[in-house]
């Protein structure tokens, strides 16, 4: 523990520095970059729970990649599956307002799970029938599911004006807010996501199908000799990383936005793949890494105002910054 | 450490103080070493005891974290394998290093200065490495991917490599654990007319009657130190494995089985180790057969022709040959990864055809593939998590669906501490082994609790004299319970010294079977070679 504290904490340090000195060429005072973004992502309540609102997606997505990586596999598809994941969950949600409360609340969830994992399907199918590596496959799709939605959304399953959404979901549907009076107070999302990347990693590293699952990634050849079913678990895992990249499209839907719109996602799909290797892939440290990248994606806007500096400078500060971090990974001489 | 037996003469490599760690592991501790230029200089040793990694920073692969290098009378600093390469240092490695996608050629070439306009430099290489074939008798095929080649030519590529670059030294790390007899005589010969080319030349090897036949210096190492130096006509095999144990075992932990006294001088001396011993005809009932089995082609291997043959409870079944003629297609239909092409599978009288290895493995199979590190571990993984594969699925490791992690623990500390494996905690990475410790670990695996049959491949690869003396042992231990067990190597006097009976496979057929120590024993070598006599 103390070897990571040490290997791990100067390097960040640095990445701050960094930071600083990208503010300061800016024109601004040493330390104000910074602490602009600390005001934007922490400074008020509504900005916390901004932030935290994040959290869902990006450690979802992050679960997804870190997932199916741990099976050997790279899912680079989460955009798609999580866009196509949250248009199944608004179009579902439209129909629930006839259901009972519990079932019109999980349906538009597994609605979206399903589709994303449908997403999924192909890259693992194409990579084990012909050879089609999923980081190909997984790409392409991203394109194929963004135009699709955007295109089902100004036509078919639009709301009949022109912006480009769907119909807002039925009241059954939608997660309530935790925090009363808040208007776009936080809800249960974000937590329930933590649980489900806790649950992952306690079965991964506690359960024989979790232990087989990373002996495959480790080795699938000698997974294969140790009697594990390798292909058929590589399949499931994938769906699976795809599922709960949809059940994060679908989630923020149910919980923030209560509808789908074109340009839905703002590249969390992406996000997830930084959220997973930051940490190593292990699940159980995502919400280290979703707190620092939603941080970041929250202090954006407060930037602009702040600062007077475009929303585009927070991409550099988020890749210097996740750089460094990410040097950590170094391994020592051997 | 002073010794009598100081090589005198210009040394053309010396290590003064060379120390290399590894996490808490001192892998070389203080090691210095003397080599006289054009001689063959042997390192001897148990699993573990350093040599490999002395190698290797001779190689320039690792860095010393204390010592000096001095070649031919100055002092070097390796920071890459590049910088030793430079030196005239080439190295053949025990997992031969080969890109399986380039071809025979591109593999010799890989990493050498290019020497002029790309197809230009490489026309004059590719006659100078066909020169190579020719004084050397290779008949090594240069235009095709390496994947095909079977293991003697990917040394020869490993060889030529090093030569092609100049190297003047070259290292040898245990070079025939993978041949063949008549591979390892050939591999012999050319490193006698190696050396009458004034090339000096570092031997690791377990097999003390191949040092024998060809070092003029024998280097004994010991739990990351030089014991002693020592010219070979002065001193015997006897003496020499009698040195590699002498203080005591190699490992502080997992020793319990060792004493200096239980081995006696017959044993230790590779070249007669006593048979496993015959209980003699009937064994048991029979427990696999084979019936006019034959299976298409893995890889360059041959397909499989009409096998027949029985293994009773009871009974180790040899299966030799020359690497390539069909061993590894064996392995698969018995295994439950190779499908027959006609022909059956029994295993006590039932069909095994379409049965899955993971059921053939509730059955009671055990499996040690021949690349363990390729086929049988994970690399970064802990050792427990290394030591539960193919076990994973046993009740006593699970309740529920959720491992007993605790349980799978102390069986593996305690498995691995009764086979003599070099470890500090079984958490710790399985990366920190050394070779001849994951074989050991791999063995353990396979031979773990009570199977039914068992399939060794290359069980004695990388092993120490202790090793396969333990490995002999429990075998046995195995045999009298009831198991069946089939192992296949390409080394007929590892077979002899295991097997009860030795069947031979070329070009996919299965010439003939003999019992050990009976006369048609005579029968195996030419068998290998195709000849039926």
């Amino acid at each position: 523990m103390t070897r990571i504290f040490l290997n791990w904490l100067p390097v960040p340090v640095v990445g701050v520095l960094l930071v600083v000195l990208i503010g300061w060429m800016h024109g601004a005072g040493p330390w104000h970059l910074p602490a602009a973004i600390w005001t934007g992502a922490w400074g008020t309540p509504e900005a916390a729970m901004a932030t935290l609102g994040k959290m869902s997606p990006l450690l979802l997505t992050g679960l997804a990649v870190a997932l199916a990586y741990r099976m050997g596999l790279l899912n680079i598809g989460c955009e798609g599956q999580l866009v196509l994941g949250a248009l199944a969950a608004a179009v579902t949600g439209g129909y629930c307002g006839g259901l009972p409360a519990g079932l019109g609340f999980l349906l538009p969830l597994m609605a979206g799970a399903v589709l994303g994992g449908v997403w999924a399907f192909p890259a693992v199918w194409l990579r084990q029938r012909k050879g089609v590596h999923e980081v190909l496959s997984t790409l392409l799709l991203n394109t194929i599911a963004v135009f699709l939605a955007e295109y089902l959304v100004l036509g078919p399953l639009g709301d009949g004006t022109a912006l480009g959404r769907t119909p807002a979901i039925a009241p059954q549907a939608v997660w309530p807010s935790l925090g009363a009076g808040a208007p776009a107070g936080i809800t249960a999302a974000p937590v329930v996501a933590l649980l489900i990347c806790w649950g992952a990693q306690i079965w991964l590293s506690r359960s024989v199908r979790g232990y087989e699952v990373t002996a495959s990634g480790s080795n699938a050849s000698a997974a294969e000799l140790a009697g594990i079913p390798v292909a058929s678990l590589q399949r499931r895992i994938f769906l699976l990383s795809g599922a709960l990249a949809g059940l994060a499209g679908a989630l923020e839907v149910a919980a923030v936005h209560h509808r789908f719109y074109r340009a839905f996602s703002p590249g969390y799909g992406f996000d997830g793949i930084t959220a997973a290797f930051l940490v190593g892939g292990s699940p159980g440290w995502l919400w280290l890494s979703g707190l620092v990248l939603a941080s970041l994606r929250a202090a954006d806007k407060w930037l602009q105002l702040a600062l007077g500096i475009s929303p585009g400078a927070i991409w550099i500060v988020q890749a210097v910054l996740l750089l460094t971090v990410a040097c950590r990974f170094r391994r020592s001489s051997r | 450490m002073t010794d009598p037996h100081w090589p005198e003469g210009e040394p053309i490599i010396e290590l003064r103080g060379i120390s290399k760690r590894f996490g808490d592991l001192w892998a070389n501790r203080d090691v210095d070493l003397r080599v006289r230029r054009g001689e063959c200089h042997a390192v001897v040793g148990e699993n573990g005891a350093g040599k490999s990694t002395l190698m290797q920073v001779l190689a320039g692969r690792w860095k010393p974290d204390g010592g000096e290098i001095r070649i031919a009378g100055t002092e070097a600093t390796f920071g890459s394998p590049r910088d030793a390469a430079r030196a005239g240092i080439g190295m053949v490695h025990q997992q031969f290093l080969i890109f399986p996608q380039l071809t025979g050629l591109e593999n010799i070439l890989v990493g050498a200065p290019s020497g002029g306009i790309l197809s230009l430099g490489r026309t004059r290489a590719r006659r100078d490495i066909l020169r190579w074939c020719r004084t050397f008798g290779f008949d090594l095929p240069l235009e095709i991917p390496a994947y095909d080649l079977p293991f003697a030519q990917r040394q020869q590529i490993e060889l030529l490599r090093a030569l092609h670059r100049g190297a003047e030294i070259l290292i040898l790390d245990e070079p025939t654990s993978l041949l063949s007899p008549p591979e390892v005589q050939r591999l012999l010969a050319l490193l006698r007319s190696l050396k009458e080319q004034g090339r000096t030349l570092l031997l690791v090897s377990h097999r003390l009657s191949e040092v024998f036949a060809i070092a003029d210096t024998i280097t004994v190492m010991q739990k990351g130190t030089r014991i002693v130096s020592v010219a070979a006509e002065q001193t015997s095999p006897a003496e020499m494995a009698r040195l590699m144990v002498m203080l005591g075992p190699a490992g502080a932990t997992g020793s319990s089985g060792r004493s200096e006294g239980a081995l006696s001088d017959q044993d230790l001396s590779s070249t007669d180790v006593p048979p496993l011993g015959r209980s003699g005809p009937p064994y048991g009932e029979v427990l696999l057969e084979l019936k006019a089995a034959c299976a298409s082609p893995h890889g360059n291997e041959a397909a499989l022709r009409d096998i027949d043959l029985e293994l009773r409870s009871g009974e180790v079944l040899g299966i030799g040959g020359i690497v390539g003629n069909g061993q590894r297609v064996l392995a698969r239909v018995v295994g439950g990864l190779g499908d027959l092409s006609s022909g059956r599978i029994l295993f006590e009288g039932e069909g095994w055809e379409g049965l899955r290895l993971a059921e053939r493995l509730r059955h009671g199979l055990r499996w040690l593939p021949a690349n363990l590190l390729e086929e049988g571990f994970c690399a970064g993984r802990s050792l427990w998590e290394n030591y539960l594969l193919g076990h994973q699925r046993q009740p006593r490791f699970q309740s529920r669906g959720w491992l007993r992690r605790r349980a799978v623990c102390e069986w593996t500390e305690a498995e691995l501490q009764g086979g003599g494996v070099r470890f500090r905690d079984v958490r710790q990475s399985a990366d920190t082994l050394s070779g001849g410790n994951v074989q050991r670990m791999g063995l353990l695996r396979a031979l773990s609790g009570s199977p039914r049959l068992v399939l060794l491949e290359q069980p004695g690869r990388g092993l120490d004299l202790l090793g396969q003396e333990w490995l002999r042992t429990h075998l046995r231990g195995l045999s009298e319970q009831g198991a069946a067990i089939l192992v296949i190597s390409y080394d007929l006097d590892e077979l002899l010294t295991l097997c009860h009976r030795i069947g031979i496979l070329y070009r996919g057929r299965l010439m003939g079977i003999a019992p050990v120590g009976g006369p048609e024993q005579e029968k195996l070598v030419p068998w290998m070679t195709g000849i039926e006599s």
